[in-house]
Formats: structure tokens, C-alpha cells, sequence
């Protein structure tokens, strides 16, 4: 717990970034519904962001803070149309379970 | 050798003697659909006598045979390719050896579509004949007016689709079509010949201009080795004997004879058959040094008379027995240019024109008259029935057999002299073939003309139309006449394609092997006595034998079955070539196709759909598995990044 309370701010908020990311992954594997996997999803680039914005702050050069509002834009880009998607989907199969989702079998 | 210099000219006539025939096909082949002979051949006899109306007025006004000095006419028509040091113009020239060549192939062709229009008045196409007819006089032409292989290869070729064609002319039959197709075959195989080379001619001199390669063997200091001209006149000479019909590939010829007649005559005795002999005599000079070689052609030249004129002893068929002459007689032109002589072998070439186109159309008009009966045996005393054709055709075969004063006499006499000078032995080779022409000619004319007629056919025989009579009745006179441009020394002495020949070489003139021992006048005459009275004394037993036959069938002898048999080359070469070939194709085909091409095509195929199958169970469709492989992915690159720095 020391290291903790030792750690910069900026070590602090890359230290959260990686959390948010790894929530994300493990949540995208491991849950099944659609709507859960695409909010790990976004979780997963909200950590990027954070990552992003705080080397940003502790390099003082502001390109990475310029990145995250294109990456905000397309996020809120893909959450829309995966949205409508996963309401197509669930008109047409009555699920969004992906463990039935495997029409794309080989 | 010395070079002398040439007169030099240029016309732009030229290239009308190759378009006039070709218009004159493409009429006839593809607007006259009439099926009235009068119309076709019309349109076609007057491409060809305009043909021969130009030649006549390029070849006189510019003095091409009548001058003192070499004169060479050109027509610079245009570039047919150039590519990087590969450069083609389509030149025309007249050499007098092509002036020669131009009045016998327009001249005697004019006279052979006047005999069309009878012959094929009741065909059911004769549009499509006369379009092939001019088609081909319009290939020939470009054969020999061209001033560059490249073009001769290209008449060369069209002259050989245009045999192939008129071959099978009729071509509901199957026989005539395969014939047609053997033809094709068998000049195709000379061709290579032919190609060989023109790709010499290309890599060695960089050039296929007939002048510039004459020009190249005179200038002496070339440092070509001698195998590339070895080469070229090879492979000029192994397409010559391809389209000559000399062993081995003469086999085409003898079934050429299914075509219409008129096309026997004009294509496969007068003209198309010589064009071997006539680039040869063109090429002369490269020919000169290649001693070896020229004892080949001889070899070859005196076998073929001979293996055609004993297979000519005993045929049944009319056409037959003049194709296997006239093989045999184009042998004699190759024994000719093998001893020497090339200017020797042209004037054969002229004679024989004149006369083997009498014969054969002499035999279209007989058979004509026997309404398609072929078979000698079946006819008999034509000589009441079909006056004019017998007149005719019996000066003919007085011609061939060589008569004195006629003009196969002096054709005939100049080559055995010019073979007697080379070596004695060769002159009594020669004259052992000479003497057999005479009693297969003989034979043939007496089975026809005299006897008692065997056949219904042979008795309501009947003359045939002026139409065709006419052109044998020019024939005949240019039979008899056409001699007196080149006799020997002890009779006037006239030299006239001695000095065309010696002309057509761009000023190169090249050393007389004959001239250092010169024959004497006493030897003359006792060649000239001997062979004429070898001749006619055969021709007189052959008389004597078959104007008293009783007995019409085939002999019984070894020899005489051999001879029928064609000595069995067809089989032969059946065995040798057709089965091997199709042997071999079917051992492929079992072995090689079945078990190793097909085999690995086999495993290629398994391998890939077995390993299709194994990667595809990693492709499960579940969006989550693939999050897997991307995590799994992820997790060794960064194990793997980290490791390494």
C-alpha cells in the first residue's frame, strides 16, 4: 500500500488507465451479452484516454488531449451504430447473447 | 567471284501484279455468290490475264530480258516491320530469273483459268475454285516478286494454304480432305526449314534482303563460319524439299492429286511445285561453295527420279502416273542444281512447266470425257474419239520423253550434259531415269489412246469444249518451242537463261565449276545421240507392249507389286511416324498424365483442403473466441517486448 501513496499523480492516472482497460478486456471475454461486451468495450478506451491524457499533461504537449476528441467523436460514433446493430439483431434472433451470435463459422 | 556492277530501275507496276489476282479472289470470295462457272471464272481469267498483261509490259519496257547487263526492277512498296534491329521492308523486285518465273506462273495460269471455266461449268461452287484460284496466283506471285525472305516465306506459306485448300476442293469426300491435310502437314514439317534459315539469315547478317545476303557471301572477307551459310542453304534447301516433293517428303504430292485437275496442272506440276527450285537458283551463290551440300541435293535429287519413275511404271490412275513423273522430273531439277547447274534446272523448271501443264490438262480433258473414270486400264482408242486432246497430249509426252528438238529435248539434254561434266557416273544415273520417263509415258499414252476401247466409257467418250481445248492447243505450241532459249553448243548454241541465271545474282557472278573441262563437240553429240535413242527405243518397246496388251490387270511380279505399292513408303512412314507418334501419345497419356501430373495435382488438392479444414476449426464464428486470440496475441507480444529490452 506504500507504493501507492508514493506514486506521482501522473503515475496515479496511468495506474487507473491500465485498471480500466484490463476491467475492459476481462469483461469482453468473459461476459456473454452483446450490450455488457460493448460497454467493456468503451471501457477499454476510456482507459486508453485517460493514458493518453495524462502523458499528455506530464509531457506538457497537448497532441495526445487533441487525440482524445477524435477518439471521444468515433467512440460515440461506434456506440451508436453498434447500438442500432445490436437492436437489429435482437428484432431479427431475439438475443443478443454472443455465444449465439456464430453465423460467421467457418 | 567477281562482283560486276547492275542497272538498277523502279516501278511502282509492281505491286499490281500481286493486287490484280487478289482483287479478283476477294470478288469472287465474297460478293459472287453465282453459281454460273461463266461469271467466276470470268472475273478470275481476267485477274490473271491482266496479271500477265502487266508482267509482260514491266518485264519489256524496262529490257529485263533482252538486256546485255544485269537489271534489277524494284518497287519499294512498303515497311511491313521493324522491330529494334529486325527490320522488314515488303520490296518487290524483277530479276531475270523472276521475269522468267512471272511470265510462266501468269502466262500458264491465264491458259489453266480459261481450262477452269469448261472443267468446272458444272460445279455446284465455282466461286469459291476461282477464288482459290487467284488467291493462289496472288501467293505465287508474292513468292517470287519479293525481294525479301521474310516476304518469300509469306507466299511461301499462302501457296501451301492455298494447295491445302484446292486439294480438298472437294471436300465431301473424306479422302480429299485428308489429303489436303497430309499436303499441310508434310510442308509444314519442310517449313521448319525454311524458318531455320530465316533466323540464321537474322542472328549471322542481320538482314533476310536476298541482295544483301548474295552481296554478303561474295564480299569474301565475311567472317561468318562456314556452318551458318551451311545452315541457311540447308534449310533453304529442306523446305525446297518439302514443297518440291523430294525424298523424303514427297509423299504429299502423289495424293495431292484428289484436287479438280486444272489445280494438278497448275499448282502441283507447273508452278507451285518449283518455287523450291526457283529460291534456290535466287540464293545460288551461298549454294556455289557448299560442295558437301550440293553432293546431298545430288543424291537426293537422283533418287527421287528414280524412286518416282519406277513407282510411275505400273500405276493404274491417269493423275497418278503424271504426279509420280512430274516428282520424278522435279528430281531431275534437284540433280541439276546438285551438279551445278542452277541455270540448267530453271529452264527444266520453264520446259516442264509448259509440258506437264499440257499433260495434266490433256488427262482433266480425258477424264473429263469419260465422265470421272481415272483408271487407264478402263479406257482405250481415245485417240478417235477426243482428236484434239490426243494430238496434244502426244506432243506432251514427245516433250517429257525428250524427242529431239522438242523442248523437254533441250531442258533435258542441257542437265545431262551439266551432270556428265560433274562426274560421268552421275550423267548415266541420270540417264538410266530419263530413259524410264519415257517408258512410263509411253505406257500411260498408249493404255489411253490407242488399243480397243475397254469400257462403255472409253467407246461415248467425246471431246471437250473449245474452252479447254484451246489452252491445250497453246500449251502444245509453247511445248514444242519454248526449247530454243537455251541449246547446246553443237546446235546454234543459244544461251539465254544461262545468261538470265547468271544475271539474277545483283553483279555477283560466280566461278563455272563445268567450265574448266569443257566437253568437246564430238562427246556432245554422242550424249545427245545416246539419250535420245535410249528414249525413244524404250518409248517404242513401252508402245509395242501395251498397244497389244490382252490381258488388263494388275501384275503378279515382286517387283511389279513393289513398284504398285509405291514401294510401301506410305506404310512405312505410316508406321515410323503416325503410329509412333500416337504410341507415344497414348504411353503419356496412361503413364506420365495419369500417374504424375494427375498425382501431384492429387496432393496439392488434399493438402490444401485438409489444411483448410484444420485452420478452420479455429474459426468458430463466436465473436469472443477471436477476443481471445487478439488477447492471447496481445499478452505474447508484451511477454515477448519486454523480454527483449
Amino acid at each position: 500500500m506504500s507504493t501507492l501513496f508514493m506514486m506521482s499523480t501522473t503515475q496515479f492516472h496511468i495506474v487507473l488507465g491500465l485498471i480500466l482497460f484490463s476491467l475492459g478486456v476481462f469483461g469482453f471475454l468473459a461476459r456473454r451479452s452483446g450490450i455488457v461486451a460493448l460497454m467493456c468495450l468503451e471501457l477499454m478506451l476510456n482507459g486508453i484516454n485517460l493514458c493518453l491524457v495524462s502523458f499528455s499533461q506530464y509531457h506538457g504537449n497537448p497532441d495526445g488531449s487533441a487525440m482524445i476528441l477524435c477518439i471521444v467523436l468515433v467512440a460515440a460514433a461506434e456506440a451508436a451504430i453498434a447500438l442500432s446493430l445490436l437492436v437489429k439483431i435482437f428484432r431479427k434472433l431475439g438475443t443478443v447473447s454472443l455465444d449465439d451470435l456464430r453465423a460467421l463459422k467457418g | 567471284m567477281t562482283g560486276t556492277s547492275f542497272v538498277e530501275l523502279s516501278s511502282d507496276l509492281l505491286r499490281w501484279i500481286i493486287l490484280i489476282p487478289f482483287i479478283g479472289s476477294a470478288i469472287n470470295g465474297v460478293i459472287n455468290r453465282s453459281k454460273n462457272a461463266f461469271i467466276a471464272g470470268g472475273i478470275g481469267t481476267l485477274a490473271s490475264l491482266l496479271a500477265f498483261g502487266v508482267s509482260c509490259y514491266v518485264i519489256f519496257a524496262n529490257s529485263i530480258l533482252s538486256s546485255d547487263s544485269a537489271v534489277v526492277l524494284r518497287d519499294a512498296w512498303f515497311t511491313w516491320f521493324s522491330v529494334g534491329k529486325v527490320h522488314v521492308p515488303f520490296h518487290l523486285e524483277v530479276t531475270p530469273v523472276v521475269a522468267v518465273m512471272l511470265l510462266v506462273v501468269t502466262g500458264i495460269g491465264s491458259l489453266i483459268h480459261i481450262y477452269s471455266i469448261g472443267y468446272m461449268s458444272h460445279d455446284e461452287s465455282p466461286w469459291r475454285f476461282f477464288s482459290y484460284l487467284n488467291l493462289f496466283l496472288s501467293a505465287m506471285l508474292v513468292l517470287i516478286l519479293s525481294s525479301n525472305l521474310v516476304g518469300v516465306f509469306l507466299g511461301w506459306e499462302g501457296v501451301g494454304l492455298c494447295s491445302y485448300l484446292l486439294i480438298g476442293f472437294w471436300y465431301k469426300s473424306h479422302e480429299n480432305t485428308a489429303a489436303g491435310m497430309k499436303a499441310f502437314v508434310t510442308n509444314r514439317i519442310g517449313d521448319l526449314g525454311f524458318l531455320i534459315a530465316l533466323f540464321a539469315c537474322f542472328a549471322y547478317l542481320g538482314t533476310a534482303q536476298i541482295q544483301d545476303i548474295v552481296m554478303a557471301v561474295n564480299s569474301g572477307n565475311s567472317e561468318l563460319p562456314q556452318w551458318v551459310w551451311l545452315l541457311v542453304a540447308g534449310g533453304i534447301f529442306w523446305a525446297g524439299t518439302g514443297k518440291s516433293a523430294q525424298i523424303p517428303l514427297y509423299v504429299w504430292l502423289p495424293d495431292a492429286m484428289a484436287g479438280p485437275t486444272p489445280v494438278s496442272a497448275l499448282i502441283h506440276a507447273a508452278t507451285m511445285v518449283t518455287s523450291g527450285i526457283v529460291v534456290i537458283t535466287r540464293l545460288w551463290p551461298i549454294y556455289a561453295g557448299l560442295h558437301g551440300l550440293l553432293e546431298i541435293i545430288f543424291v537426293i535429287g537422283i533418287s527421287t527420279a528414280y524412286l518416282a519413275a519406277l513407282t510411275a511404271l505400273t500405276q493404274r490412275d491417269i493423275k497418278k502416273v503424271l504426279a509420280y513423273s512430274t516428282v520424278s522430273q522435279l528430281g531431275f531439277m534437284f540433280a541439276a542444281i546438285g551438279a551445278g547447274a542452277p541455270a540448267a534446272a530453271l529452264f527444266h523448271v520453264v520446259t516442264h512447266a509448259c509440258f506437264k501443264a499440257l499433260l495434266f490438262l490433256g488427262a482433266g480433258s480425258v477424264i473429263h470425257g469419260m465422265h470421272e473414270k481415272q483408271d487407264l486400264f478402263e479406257m482405250g482408242n481415245l485417240r478417235k474419239k477426243m482428236p484434239i486432246t490426243h494430238i496434244t497430249f502426244a506432243i506432251a509426252t514427245a516433250a517429257i520423253i525428250g524427242v529431239p528438238l522438242t523442248s523437254g529435248f533441250f531442258s533435258k539434254d542441257l542437265i545431262l550434259a551439266k551432270a556428265y561434266m560433274s562426274s560421268p557416273i552421275a550423267y548415266f544415273l541420270l540417264l538410266g531415269a530419263a530413259v524410264l520417263t519415257a517408258f512410263y509415258m509411253l505406257r500411260c499414252y498408249t493404255l489411253a489412246f490407242w488399243g480397243k476401247a475397254r469400257t462403255k466409257e472409253a467407246e461415248h467418250a467425246h471431246e471437250s469444249s473449245l474452252l479447254m481445248t484451246l489452252p491445250l492447243a497453246i500449251l502444245a505450241v509453247l511445248s514444242l518451242f519454248v526449247g530454243w532459249y537455251e541449246t547446246p553448243e553443237v546446235i546454234f548454241a543459244i544461251h539465254r537463261f544461262e545468261n538470265w541465271v547468271s544475271q539474277s545474282w545483283y553483279g555477283v557472278s560466280v566461278a563455272h565449276e563445268g567450265a574448266a573441262h569443257h566437253m568437246s563437240h564430238t562427246m556432245e553429240w554422242v550424249l545427245i545421240g545416246l539419250t535420245s535413242a535410249l528414249s525413244i527405243l524404250l518409248a517404242w518397246f513401252s508402245y509395242k507392249k501395251y498397244s497389244t496388251m490382252k490381258v488388263f490387270q494388275d501384275a503378279k511380279g515382286f517387283f511389279a507389286k513393289l513398284s504398285q505399292n509405291k514401294f510401301y513408303v506410305d506404310e512405312f512412314y505410316q508406321i515410323l511416324f503416325v503410329r509412333t507418334l500416337a504410341w507415344n501419345a497414348k504411353f503419356f497419356s496412361r503413364l506420365f498424365d495419369k500417374h504424375i501430373i494427375n498425382r501431384t495435382l492429387h496432393i496439392l488438392r488434399d493438402g490444401t483442403s485438409m489444411g483448410g479444414e484444420i485452420i478452420s476449426l479455429f474459426h468458430t464464428g463466436n465473436v469472443q473466441t477471436y477476443a481471445w486470440y487478439l488477447a492471447f496475441g496481445t499478452a505474447i507480444a508484451l511477454i515477448i517486448g519486454w523480454w527483449r529490452f
